[in-house]
């Protein structure tokens, strides 16, 4: 088992616990997110969903800040 | 008296050492295969990637010979060879070749940084057991970084943070200090662009940066080094190196800011920089902040690169604190004091 981050920015953070092996579109469909309109990235760096996650990964689905809320 | 019988089986912490040992050894193996495999994947596009260019030249040349008896060029005859000799390459345009040996320069570099990691990790381990003191053995050095309040503070494996952080291929050099109650982490960054998120997706090289994040009584600081210099900008005042950052310990982080909290609040360090990152990354320019960036140049002046590589290679958080614990990836340093010297 590996427990992964996802974060939708702007958004929010979860953390979910996956199978070993799981990928990117694995972990959205159990966050129950969608990446359409988004820019994934995996630990920083911009992933294709079909990546294999690894134990205390961080998945962040990316549209620019907007706004002066700091 | 008599001498004390002693023998490493004796010993659990001895035998949990050198278990550790063998797993590094067998882990440094598996790495070292694999970068093998890497390499010779590597070669084999370069190989490939060379014979097409050299074909393409050499048909670039003859085509421009005239047949004296037909006065005609032979460039189609040349053609019509190359491609039945050929018949792969019309499918496959050379930005394919290109993309792909950048992907396999990345995985290969990264996989001999960890083969660097894991055989310094194997020598610690064999000069402390060497020492005959195993408990100067310390595979993780820990570290409790205080988040919000004393009551929530987690603990950092440093060793685990600065090997995730340097898992990036923008990141060259980690650095963390730790005194009087404060611990600053310093994150060397190179080769960012942001783009901007109209339609035209215009995209801006970003200047080398220094992310430094200060965790002190409970609070949490993020700077961009003013060492790095300044960029002036029309309608800025101040040194800036990107639009949402509004002066060295201000980003404007809008809507970003509740999953930065939110990283900073579960512990999860690495991943406030990789959301710090995307935050460079990006910028809206319909927004107020964002507006700004169509004043940016597509690529910081060539002497305003040099000059923050210069300071940003030099300057070392390490040389104040003798306890500094420092990740360094040669290749990317020699990168960098390599576009110095260009």
């Amino acid at each position: 088992m590996i427990t992964v981050k996802v974060a939708q920015m702007p958004g929010a953070l979860r953390e979910f616990v996956l199978e070993d092996g799981a990928s990117v579109s694995e972990a959205l469909d159990t966050a129950d997110m969608s990446a359409d309109g988004f820019t994934v990235s995996v630990n920083g760096a911009t992933s294709g969903q079909d990546r294999v996650l690894a134990d205390g990964d961080n998945v962040i689905l990316t549209k620019a800040a907007k706004g002066n809320v700091a | 008296m008599t001498a004390q019988q002693y023998t490493f089986s004796d010993n659990p912490k001895i035998e949990k050492l050198q278990h550790a040992i063998r797993l590094k050894d067998l882990q440094n193996r598996q790495v070292s295969n694999q970068l093998n495999s890497y390499q010779e994947t590597l070669g084999r596009e370069v190989r490939i990637y060379l014979e097409c260019r050299q074909a393409l030249s050499l048909i670039n040349q003859l085509s421009q010979q005239e047949d004296p008896l037909t006065h005609g060029r032979l460039a189609s005859l040349l053609n019509a060879i190359t491609r039945m000799q050929h018949p792969r390459w019309e499918g496959i345009p050379s930005e394919y070749y290109e993309r792909e040996l950048y992907h396999r320069k990345i995985k290969a570099r990264i996989a001999a940084r960890r083969t660097r990691r894991y055989v310094n990790s194997l020598r610690n381990c064999q000069g402390s057991i060497d020492s005959g003191d195993p408990e100067m053995a310390s595979l993780r050095q820990k570290l409790a970084i205080q988040l919000a309040s004393p009551k929530n503070s987690v603990t950092v494996d440093l060793p685990q943070l600065h090997e995730r952080l340097m898992s990036n291929p923008h990141v060259f050099r980690v650095q963390t200090n730790a005194s009087d109650g404060k611990v600053d982490l310093y994150v060397w960054l190179e080769g960012l662009t942001m783009t901007s998120t109209s339609e035209d997706e215009t995209s801006i090289s970003l200047a080398p940066l220094i992310l430094h994040l200060r965790y002190t009584d409970g609070k949490r600081t993020p700077c961009i080094q003013e060492l790095i210099g300044s960029r002036m900008f029309i309608g800025y005042d101040d040194c800036l190196v990107h639009p949402h950052w509004l002066d060295n310990d201000s980003p404007c982080l809008g809507d970003f800011a509740t999953v930065i909290a939110q990283m900073h609040d579960t512990g999860s360090i690495d991943g406030a920089v990789w959301a710090y990152m995307e935050f460079l990354r990006w910028y809206a320019p319909e927004d107020s902040a964002g507006e700004y960036g169509s004043r940016w140049d597509y690529a910081p002046e060539d002497s305003y690169t040099r000059a923050a590589l210069e300071k940003m290679t030099q300057w070392n958080a390490c040389d104040s604190d003798p306890a500094c614990i420092r990740s360094e990836d040669p290749e990317g340093l020699r990168r960098a004091n390599e576009a110095l010297t260009n």
